[in-house]
């Protein structure tokens, strides 16, 4: 092999940086010690054995699991409906709806967070997981466009005209056809907007109220020192879990592509 | 684009709903918040006489005018440093890199994880008995903790650097992609070599997806929360944390509306001047 | 004036992993021709090209160009340019500043850029479009720039890869005239990949053509038609019947064959396809036959067949006909004189041939 060159070199050392935190948050939850710092003192499991005994954390698990279904679900339909009409049809305004439904990406969180407090007290509602969903739909709407703007990018239109020529109708079409090619585009949506809202802070810290999502759960616990262990312990398995359904989304959209090419 | 005839109406009604959720969610919020920069809180209630009150006590007091500063210069200082170190690699993958869906994957996962998390490790690795200090002592490297790794500007720069990698690299490796590998060719033909090619053609090629890169980790940032409150220390706090005190502790809603719309003319101000000074040095380039 | 030939290729051969995409290839151009490399998709024409531009070092064998050993040049230093398939123009500058890119990186004057960027565009018939966008521009402008871009550089050869494959047929053969002309005009030698044969014989001085990685033969296009070296360039160029033979004797200019269905005919040896062979390929140019309802006096010998098929090309029609004794059908071709079509599918008729138009294709290998 020959001498890997200056950039190569260069993109192992940026990994590297960026592999890091990640990378000792699982490496200290097995110490014994209570303090993140070298040398470790020893190794256990306890710190996890632990976990499943606390039950604010295991309802702050169960928050974030309803928040991030309801909101992939919500996202991706209006993302699929949306990403369908900027590829395929013209209309007036295109660019414009494209660019707003990109804007959540932009907006820096307080922002928002703020702005969608005052807004949902102002009609009444008050912080609780309903308003978290709203909020987090909102982030993940931009996510789930992207992805399905470019699942209907490689799409080819005369696949839909063919099944038309041959006597199916929209519907028809739209299920036997296009849901099926577009299928990975759909999962992979689901997979991102879920985890965007699974791991999202901000909008849930002044949304949710008295039902805490996991990273709010987290952010309490953080300024506890003793507790420190617990949490590297839980943050090494929400690490593990988004990085689970990541591998799984991808083997799925493989799959499916070789299933189509 | 093939558009199945007299389909406008179709088009429209499908893009409705996201367009109206997001833009709903926008302008209301916004409406609203307007409003309440109107307003003013008093000891218990809010105060609905139309006032520029909150205006002018922002913009009197220097507290506010060297947050907004300082996180705007944190944000740009985030956003160069992020951008030079992403470029590299977003090069490597688009040009030289085989196996792109890998390496992309495998700058992806780490951040597949809550980002309060990632800020909560990089509050680890950098403390005084933290990670870093402890390793290096350990290693018999430095013989006293370092003070100046955490609780200040240099701790947000490094972790916002880090947050924000991939959204640094995604866009420029899109933009690289992009670029018809026979413009290169001609560039080569025509008697350039590979730092002509990259400066005259490459570069110019990608400004679009370097600008993206700068505003998707500009605009964000200037009002980010916790970085700031984890890693930030007394020296570190940026405007977000002014504001969430209004909205928390303060309980002075009104004025916290004022300084959330104050932030956002500021950075799209900052952000529109960005857009049209880079996009005119780009088109300058032969 | 050079005393060697522009361009030189020593047994050539480039191969990918396990693939050969090139193999013994050896050619010699002489400067201010033009000159064709034509053969089927994935040939090696255009890999055999691109060795001379330098985007590709081959794995054997040397490449010369105006004597100058190019081993280890990198395609930014030869003395050629290239205009790409796909025009490659820089979508960020206009077409002035595309034009001018080669000249900005030699540190020539500013006042001498503007001046030869201009004579260029001239030449290529877009004089004054130096300020227009490179989005807008029509194919055919496209191809006129890239071919300005890459003449500014006055390179010793000008190499052009299927450089009118995207046009439409209107355009397509307008731009034929116009490069012929201007490569007489300027003198620079002309390399052009085609698959297009009729491209490749109306613009070449000489054409090289090439199946599998091998250049299969080197000529004029006149020589090429009459008598190709095999069947393959044969039936590659222009339409061609093809038939087998036996040779019952072989004397000085001429061949005695035995063609099934036609009896015994004199021919003519083919110098491009020597061969011992008993058994062998021969071929008949479609418009070299003909076809008449009674057997008439023209022609050596005359079979009788029934019509299959006509397809009417305007200029000329076509009749592919079953023959008696014959084992495929033969297609004879007459002008559109009197615009009428004489035969109809089902009709019986005879066709002729004159010894003379059989060519010799070699050693029958099916």
């Amino acid at each position: 092999m020959t001498r890997p060159s200056g950039l190569a070199i260069y993109t192992i050392l940026y990994l590297a940086f960026l592999y890091l935190p990640v990378l000792l948050l699982p490496l200290f939850s097995f110490n014994s010690g209570t303090i993140a710092a070298f040398p470790i003192k020893g190794w256990t499991l306890d710190w996890y054995r632990q976990l499943g005994s606390q039950q604010t954390l295991l309802d702050a698990l169960g928050n974030s699991l309803i928040v991030g279904a309801v909101t992939a679900f919500a996202a991706t339909g209006m993302g699929l409906f949306a990403a369908r009409a900027y590829v395929r049809y013209r209309f007036p305004g295109r660019a414009a709806s494209e660019g707003l439904v990109m804007l959540p990406l932009v907006v820096p969180g307080i922002i928002v967070a703020s702005s969608m407090l005052v807004l949902f007290i102002s009609i009444g509602l008050k912080p609780s997981l309903t308003t978290v969903i709203l909020g987090h739909t909102f982030l993940a709407v931009p996510f789930s466009v992207a992805i399905l703007k470019s699942a209907f990018d490689g799409f080819d239109v005369s696949l839909e005209e063919a099944s038309y020529d041959l006597g199916e109708n929209a519907f028809g079409t739209f299920r036997r056809v296009t849901l099926p090619i577009v299928a990975p585009g759909i999962v992979a949506s689901l997979l991102v907007t879920f985890t965007v809202s699974f791991d999202e802070f901000v909008l849930a810290f002044f949304l949710s109220g008295s039902e805490p999502t996991l990273p709010v759960y987290i952010w309490s616990q953080i300024r506890f020192p003793a507790k420190l262990p617990n949490t590297l312990a839980l943050g090494s398995v929400l690490l593990l879990v988004s990085v689970l359904l990541l591998v799984v989304a991808e083997i799925f959209r493989r799959r499916s592509a070789r299933g189509l090419a | 684009m093939a558009a199945l005839s007299g389909d406008t109406s179709r088009g429209m009604a499908l893009a409705a709903p996201a367009t109206v959720y997001v833009g709903l969610l926008v302008a209301v919020p916004l409406a609203i918040l307007v409003a309440y920069s109107l307003w003013t809180q008093t000891y218990v209630d809010v105060d609905r006489t139309v006032t520029l009150a909150n205006y002018q006590e922002a913009f009197t007091d220097p507290l506010v005018r060297y947050l907004l500063i300082r996180s705007i210069l944190i944000a740009g200082a985030v956003t160069l440093v992020t951008v030079a170190l992403a470029y590299p690699i977003a090069y490597f993958i688009a040009l030289k890199a085989r196996r792109k869906t890998l390496w992309l994957l495998l700058i992806t996962i780490p951040f597949w994880s809550s980002y309060l998390l990632r800020v909560f490790a990089w509050k680890l690795i950098l403390g005084f008995n933290g990670v870093m200090n402890s390793a290096l002592l350990w290693a018999g490297m430095i013989e006293e903790p370092l003070s100046f790794l955490l609780y200040n500007e240099f701790a947000v720069v490094l972790t916002l650097a880090h947050a924000w990698a991939p959204f640094a690299i995604l866009p420029i490796y899109v933009s690289l992609q992009k670029i018809d590998p026979s413009l290169l060719e001609a560039a080569t033909d025509l008697g350039s070599g590979p730092w002509e090619r990259f400066f005259r053609v490459t570069l110019p090629l990608t400004v679009p997806g370097v600008i993206a890169a700068c505003l998707v980790i500009f605009i964000p940032t200037v009002g980010d929360y916790v970085t700031p409150s984890l890693v930030g220390g007394s020296d570190g706090k940026m405007i977000a944390n002014l504001i969430q005190v209004q909205f928390g502790a303060a309980n002075n809603w009104p004025l916290g509306a004022t300084l959330s719309l104050l932030a956002m003319l500021a950075v799209g101000f900052v952000a529109m001047v960005f857009v049209l000074s880079v996009g005119s040095a780009g088109r300058r380039i032969r | 004036m050079t005393a060697h030939p522009i361009i030189e290729l020593r047994d050539v051969d480039k191969r990918f992993g396990a693939f050969t995409a090139v193999s013994g290839l050896s050619l010699t151009l002489e400067p201010g021709e033009f000159f064709s490399l034509l053969g089927p998709s994935g040939c090696g024409k255009t890999t055999a090209l691109r060795m001379i531009a330098g985007f590709q070092e081959p794995s054997d064998g040397t490449i010369l160009i105006d004597g100058q050993d190019m081993t280890g040049i990198p395609a930014n230093r030869r003395p050629t340019n290239m205009v790409f398939q796909s025009y490659a123009i820089f979508p960020h500058l206009n077409v002035g500043d595309n034009v001018a890119y080669g000249l900005r990186s030699g540190g020539i004057a500013k006042g001498e850029i503007a001046g030869r960027v201009s004579d260029a565009l001239g030449m290529v018939e877009l004089g004054g479009l130096e300020k227009r966008g490179a989005g807008e521009l029509s194919g055919g402008q496209r191809q006129r720039v890239a071919l300005a871009r890459a003449l500014v550089m006055r390179p010793k050869v000008l190499l052009l890869d299927e450089p009118l494959s995207a046009l439409d047929k209107r355009l397509r053969e307008q731009m034929q005239f116009e490069l012929r002309d201007l490569q007489q005009n300027l003198g620079i030698t002309f390399v052009m990949v085609t698959h297009d044969q009729y491209e490749a014989m109306t613009m070449s001085d000489r054409i090289g053509v090439m199946f599998a990685g091998k250049l299969a033969q080197v000529d004029t296009p006149e020589q090429l038609y009459a008598r190709p070296c095999n069947r393959d360039v044969a039936e590659f160029i222009g339409g061609m019947n093809v038939l087998p033979a036996s040779v019952s004797a072989r004397e000085g200019e001429g061949l005695d064959v035995e063609m099934p269905g036609f009896g015994r005919l004199g021919i003519a040896r083919n110098p491009n396809a020597l061969s011992t062979a008993t058994d062998i390929l021969v071929g008949i140019r479609p418009e070299q036959i003909e076809i008449a309802a009674d057997r008439s006096e023209w022609g050596d010998v005359a079979v009788q067949g029934r019509v299959e098929h006509v397809a009417f090309y305007g200029e000329t029609i076509h009749y592919r006909v079953a023959m008696q004794g014959v084992d495929r059908p033969m297609t004879a071709s007459v002008p559109n004189h009197f615009h009428t079509v004489d035969h109809r599918p089902g009709d019986s008729v005879w066709l002729a041939i004159e010894g003379a138009s059989v060519i010799d294709l070699g050693k029958n290998d099916t």
